[in-house]
């Protein structure tokens, strides 16, 4: 087992990264936002860790806090903006944002080291560290499925004229999804600055929209296990497919219309769903055994 | 200067309108985002190469190209949206497997080219310039204006005046009223995809041919430039698209020549950010699409 | 792949007929790890060719001594951190490998240096970036830094060829070409040169022709374009059709050197100054040779980074070789010696290359010219 994790040690981390990005994208796309903007809230919280703590006495672990809160401040304003937009449109918004976010890393030389990005950032994270800050994360997803949030979450995402009709703020919802979509977002930036040593505005584009997306939609929209699964699958997917690895980004593509055609609840969603099924169906059985016995006495 | 670069915009933005007609179509009729367009873009200017290469004439291998890029986009509907569209409320889902499919095609070029950048092998088209009221404009710009022209035409007038026009509008304003009427709302989503597609690839030989160079990649920013224009011009709108490619064109070139180098992209998404926030439905209106863009 | 297992099986058949020759064999087993595929293939895919043909001829001339072999195999990480971290991880774990040539360049490099000095496990990376150096003992660079290789190409500029105002067209989103480009500027501003203009480019850009036009209609006597060498042929030839005077001088670094950059240039290309390690054809009798072997071997014309991975490999069997001798074969043995190498036979610069006290390599530069559609030694 620990020649297993010294071995693998790097997959279990990048592993444990993704399912925070996975997190922050899951909890938007829950609420029915169409957003990309994860990749844009990860490069805010990576680089405000990483230029505090290269350039600045901050202690590291007021960093990442500050890292989480300035993605979780700009996710709530990009909300306001994104609120009077519906569909397609939220996703061309939240691209644009990711954009800017890049053009503007690469122009800010003198801040941000421009395509230099920022190097010599202190190795301070840890496989147990990201291990801790996933499940206090799961938690506190957890702990918003579980509220009347999660339900109202729920209910945007399914239907959302009628939610509206329930006299549901949608705005305030939406809004409150890209915050917390921004804070797990900047988190995990922060955190993967903390752990590679460097960072560039390239790590941030296009190919890590993509990577995030698949591991929801692959895992899945609504659950806690569905970017557990997804990131799962897509940190042990180049292992076993070596000899693929030349074709990686197109198995990826395969992947994505596979899955959302064929199993669009992605594959964690679905376990959870079975089992739920299963756990109903016993009850059935359950209660229509109890009403049998009943009859058979009567 | 400041006319050589409007020029220069010009004949940019005109490729850009040849790019994003295809694109707001398909969400036009279909009102679903087609991330492989960019793709089907580099597809087309990849099949050009290649033909060329191969000893085809240009002008066949520009036919072919585009043949095979309409049959590419027929395919992407076919493989990425006919199930998803028929299930109901597929914005998202389309979105994704869209990328998919971009995904798939860069990845198959990537291999095709070794990730090297190509090139059409010199005296594919003549270099010529001539100098109009001093400006320096190539024979390639000229044919490049007037070929994006004639087609721009060709398509407004296509959508406007003719039967599969009719029906084409039929199915974007209300796709089962149109049933109902008669339309067959699968062929004209195959006509859509077809035309995105062939426009879409011969906007890639046209950039590839006059900027020298052909890449698996090079799709990616045009697809960019293409969410700043249906987003300004208004998604779903044919005039909206050219006047905004136009627009895009020329501002680009002038943010380079004036305006500090690096800032070019914040300063366009950050148009289109703009442009969001206070007309979501694009500066020009929109005049097929309904308001929001959500499914009827 | 295929390739891969072809090294393989002919290594570990050399390996069988040997074993029954001399009882003591040694095998010294080195890993080639570069990006094969992905973003920097243009340059992991080249050195590792370059490598292979080396390790394969210093076997069969015995190089290594009566029976003992270098026992190779060439992994990809396909340009991502994410593969490099966990190769190397895993090639550490395996107590046989005494070192790493790789990873390849970028974030990459850098991250292979981070694990291999977590991991004392010898690297040596084919970038130039001297941040590699400075994570630690156990990561070393192949190439030579900007600050050794751009002096060859700045001196050119202002003494040479006596220029004083320069337009400056760069990569912006690329750490390496920029960084070349910064110390480029820094130079020839010492040096008394002005700076016109400075323009960034993407690297997935084609449309040169609103920047052609501004450097056209400007007032400059030289153009520097640090860019990879099929975007920087585009952005001279987008230069030239939007009427840059013919006779402004035209230059570049390393990255130009590359058959690519002429075959996509053509006749726009002729003239234009640059510096390159690598003479096309070679230029002595070692290099020249080498030049004949690769084409001989792979059916085309060594290019810059082949020689560059054909180099290095020399380096690092004199430094595994050294430290067998010295009876020191571990792994901090061969990265003694490896930091310890000075003036060994290579293809490239001023044939000898060494790595001095900090660990930088040295092998030289040559300011070329394209003549006739080929590379010539520049003008003195």
């Amino acid at each position: 087992m620990i020649q297993f994790y010294y071995a693998y040690q790097p997959i279990i981390d990048f592993f444990l990264l993704s399912v925070g990005f996975g997190y922050s994208q899951q909890i938007a796309l829950r609420a029915g936002v169409f957003s990309i903007a994860t990749a844009g809230f990860a490069a805010l919280g990576s680089y405000c860790v990483a230029i505090l703590a290269t350039k600045t006495g901050v202690p590291i672990f007021l960093t990442v806090i500050l890292g989480t809160a300035l993605a979780a401040a700009v996710g709530g304003l990009l909300a306001l903006p994104l609120a009077r937009l519906r569909g397609a449109f939220q996703a061309i918004a939240t691209l644009a944002f990711v954009q800017i976010i890049l053009s503007l890393l690469l122009y800010g030389e003198g801040f941000t080291g421009g395509a230099l990005g920022i190097v010599g950032i202190p190795r301070e994270v840890n496989t147990w560290i990201l291990l801790i800050v996933v499940g206090l994360t799961m938690y506190v997803m957890w702990n918003i499925g579980r509220s009347g949030m999660g339900r109202v979450f729920n209910a945007l995402r399914q239907e959302e004229s009628v939610a509206s009709s329930l006299g549901v703020n949608i705005g305030k919802y939406h809004i409150i999804a890209f915050i917390i979509s921004g804070a797990v977002g900047g988190l995990f930036g922060g955190l993967q600055s903390l752990y590679t040593f460097q960072i560039e505005p390239h790590n941030y584009g296009f190919a890590f929209i993509v990577n995030v997306l698949t591991v929801v939609i692959l895992g899945g929209r609504t659950t806690l296990l569905g970017p557990i699964m997804g990131a799962l699958i897509m940190a042990i997917l180049p292992e076993i497919a070596r000899p693929l690895a030349e074709y990686r980004q197109a198995v990826n593509g395969v992947i994505l219309i596979l899955v959302i055609t064929f199993l669009p609840n992605g594959v964690g969603d679905e376990i959870v769903f079975w089992f739920r099924r299963r756990k109903q169906a016993r009850q059935q059985q359950h209660r229509a055994s109890e009403k049998e016995a009943r009859d058979a006495v009567s | 200067m400041l006319s050589q670069q409007i020029l220069n915009g010009l004949v940019s933005g005109s490729v850009y309108a040849l790019f994003s007609l295809g694109f707001t179509l398909i969400f036009g009729v279909q009102k679903l985002l087609n991330f492989a367009h960019g793709a089907t873009f580099m597809a087309g200017a990849f099949i050009a190469y290649y033909c060329t290469i191969s000893g085809l004439p240009f002008l066949l291998a520009i036919g072919f190209s585009m043949l095979a890029t309409g049959l590419i986009a027929i395919l992407i509907d076919l493989i990425a949206f006919r199930t998803l569209r028929n299930r109901g409320n597929a914005e998202f889902p389309a979105l994704v497997s869209s990328i998919g499919v971009d995904l798939i095609l860069v990845s198959i070029a990537q291999q095709v080219s070794k990730t090297q950048v190509l090139n059409f092998p010199f005296g594919t088209f003549p270099i010529k310039f001539y100098d109009l009221f001093g400006l320096r404009i190539s024979l390639l710009q000229i044919v490049i204006l007037a070929v994006v022209a004639v087609l721009v035409a060709a398509l407004i007038f296509y959508l406007r005046k003719t039967t599969f026009g009719r029906q084409v509008r039929a199915v974007a304003t209300n796709e089962r009223a149109a049933a109902l009427l008669g339309v067959n709302a699968q062929s004209v989503y195959l006509q859509t995809f077809f035309i995105a597609g062939a426009l879409a690839g011969l906007a890639g030989v046209l950039i590839g041919l006059l900027f020298n160079s052909i890449q698996f990649l090079m799709g990616e920013p045009y697809m960019l430039r293409a969410f700043v224009v249906v987003v300004i011009g208004g998604l779903g709108s044919v005039q909206g698209a050219i006047v905004a490619s136009l627009l895009l064109g020329v501002t680009q070139s002038l943010a380079v020549a004036y305006l500090p180098s690096g800032l070019t992209d914040a300063i366009i998404f950050g148009l289109l950010f703009l442009v969001l926030l206070v007309r979501p439905n694009g500066l020009f209106g929109d005049i097929n699409a309904v308001a929001g863009g959500t499914r009827q | 792949m295929k390739f891969k297992t072809l090294m393989l099986s002919a290594t570990s058949a050399a390996a069988v007929t040997l074993a029954g020759v001399a009882a003591h064999a040694e095998d010294y087993k080195v890993v080639i790890l570069q990006s094969l595929t992905g973003g920097a293939a243009f340059i992991g895919k080249n050195v590792a060719d370059g490598a292979v043909l080396a390790a394969e001829e210093l076997n069969e001339k015995g190089f290594f001594g009566e029976g003992n072999q270098m026992v190779f195999s060439v992994e990809d990480d396909a340009t991502d951190r994410t593969q490099t971290l966990s190769l190397i991880t895993r090639l550490a774990a395996d107590e046989d490998v005494l070192m790493v040539m790789g990873p390849t360049s970028g974030s990459v490099a850098m991250a292979g240096a981070n694990v291999a000095n977590e991991r004392e496990f010898p690297v040596m990376t084919t970038t130039n970036s001297m941040e590699v150096v400075e994570n630690g003992p156990w990561s070393f660079i192949m190439t030579q830094p900007a600050s050794i290789t751009m002096p060859f190409i700045a001196d050119y500029t202002a003494e040479t060829l006596g220029l004083e105002r320069c337009a400056i067209i760069g990569v912006k989103d690329n750490e390496a070409y920029v960084a070349l480009q910064r110390m480029y500027e820094s130079l020839i501003t010492e040096a008394g040169v002005e700076i016109v203009s400075q323009d960034g480019v993407a690297l997935a850009d084609s449309d040169f022709s609103a920047l052609a036009t501004k450097i056209a209609t400007s007032d400059q006597d030289c153009v520097f374009i640090g860019t990879p060498a099929a975007q920087g042929a585009n952005i001279i030839l987008q230069l030239k059709q939007a009427g840059l005077d013919p006779s402004t001088p035209i230059l570049g670094h390393n990255a130009f050197a590359s058959p690519t950059f002429i075959e996509k240039g053509g006749a726009a290309v002729e003239d234009v100054y640059l510096i390159g390690a690598w003479v096309p054809g070679g230029d002595d009798d070692f290099s020249s040779a080498f030049a004949e072997s690769f084409e001989a071997k792979m059916g085309f014309p060594a290019d810059e980074w082949n020689a560059m991975g054909y180099s290095g490999m020399q380096v690092v069997a004199h430094a595994v070789r050294d430290a067998a001798e010295a009876g020191n074969l571990t792994r901090d043995g061969v990265r003694q010696a490896l930091g310890e190498q000075k003036d060994i036979p290579v293809v490239v610069g001023t044939h000898t290359y060494s790595y001095d006290e900090e660990r930088v390599p040295y092998f030289g530069m040559k300011v070329l010219q394209v003549k006739d559609g080929a590379f010539t030694v520049a003008p003195e």
